[in-house]
């Protein structure tokens, strides 16, 4: 299980800048991403017997060079199927041995900044695989993380359906790690009970965790950056914990924040990101 | 700026004394237009390291 993991995140780590068109071609039904999205999944599992992890990647690489190469050999590929030529161009200079661990910890590198002292030294990083979809119905990210207070120090869950690593799951990792680490991990550290239904740890703190993943995505993976940040809000709104259709904490927080905003900006004057000379008249004036 | 600013009152509300609940309660009050930054009691409890339970 860790090995096919492993390897379908090595593979998307290696062409992390043709991700975000990657991802908006999964629904689209076209025959051709079925087959690029079977080969992933028939290659990262190609590795499972290798000696070391490292084998089990380079197999993986192998395989799914040469399925992209059976899929992608149709004469007629829409203007949209000949970006995905670009997946069998990539290089593995700057792969890491272990991609969830390198997310992992340039998010952890930057949550440590915010909090100091009050950093817990005995956090680790768990990978758990879920044998199907963490949220019914199904949306794009197939993941989920939990952060809990154990014997031996808190621990940062990454839940993953190995089936359902894509593209855009792979994108939304960082967001998920950012999440439980600036919401959960110094709560939890000081023995609070992490609360799903809190408009406070769910709605205020991921608002928080948004803005700085947001803002460290550039900064840590140039190169998936943009649809990584992209993604980052589509997932935080549908990544609402089980039971909470109806209240959503979630917004609540969000609004809160939202509201703090336009207390913090004068009357008249634009929003980040709205610059004065480049945007409409209206509504930013 | 103020998404920055919004952003570290966040992490400081986090690292406050005090219960979940009372954050919960500052939340909603803060959605519903109720409470806001320029509160002095809200600064006392949680810039100036108070505990957000005296809110109430």
């Amino acid at each position: 299980m860790w090995r096919g993991l492993l390897s379908r995140a090595a593979l998307l780590e290696v062409r992390a800048q043709h991700l975000g068109a990657f991802s908006s071609l999964v629904d689209s039904g076209s025959v051709v991403v079925r087959k690029v999205l079977d080969g992933l999944h028939l290659s990262a599992a190609s590795g499972g017997e290798a000696v070391s992890d490292a084998k089990a990647i380079a197999l993986a690489e192998h395989c799914w060079q040469r399925e992209l190469g059976r899929a992608l050999a149709t004469p007629r590929l829409t203007n949209h199927e000949t970006n995905l030529q670009r997946l069998s161009a990539s290089s593995p200079n700057g792969a890491s041995a272990d991609p969830f661990a390198a997310l992992y910890q340039g998010v952890v590198d930057r949550v440590v900044t915010l909090y100091g002292g009050l950093w817990p030294d005995d956090l680790r990083l768990d990978l758990v695989p879920l044998e199907d979809h963490p949220r019914s119905p199904a949306d794009a990210y197939a993941l989920s993380g939990q952060t809990t207070s154990t014997p031996k120090g808190v621990v940062v869950e990454l839940q993953v359906h190995p089936d359902g690593l894509g593209p855009a799951t792979f994108l939304v990792i960082p967001v998920v790690f950012a999440h439980e680490c600036v919401c959960h991990v110094v709560p939890c550290a000081a023995g609070q009970l992490v609360n799903d239904e809190s408009a406070f740890a769910e709605g205020l703190m991921d608002w928080a965790s948004l803005h700085h993943v947001r803002r460290w995505l550039p900064q840590l993976w140039p190169a998936m950056a943009g649809a990584a940040r992209s993604h980052a809000k589509l997932f935080s709104a549908v990544a609402v914990p089980k039971g909470h259709r109806s209240y959503s904490p979630r917004i609540v927080g969000w609004q809160a924040a939202e509201e703090l905003v336009s207390q913090l900006t004068p009357p008249g004057a634009w929003r980040s990101g709205c610059p004065r000379a480049l945007s409409p008249p209206s509504p930013c004036a | 700026m103020s998404e920055g600013l919004v952003a570290s009152f966040a992490v400081r509300m986090n690292v406050s004394r005090g219960s979940g609940d009372a954050r919960d309660a500052i939340v909603q009050r803060i959605e519903a237009g109720r409470l806001t930054l320029a509160d002095p009691t809200l600064r006392l409890v949680v810039v100036d390291g108070g505990d957000v339970d005296e809110l109430f």
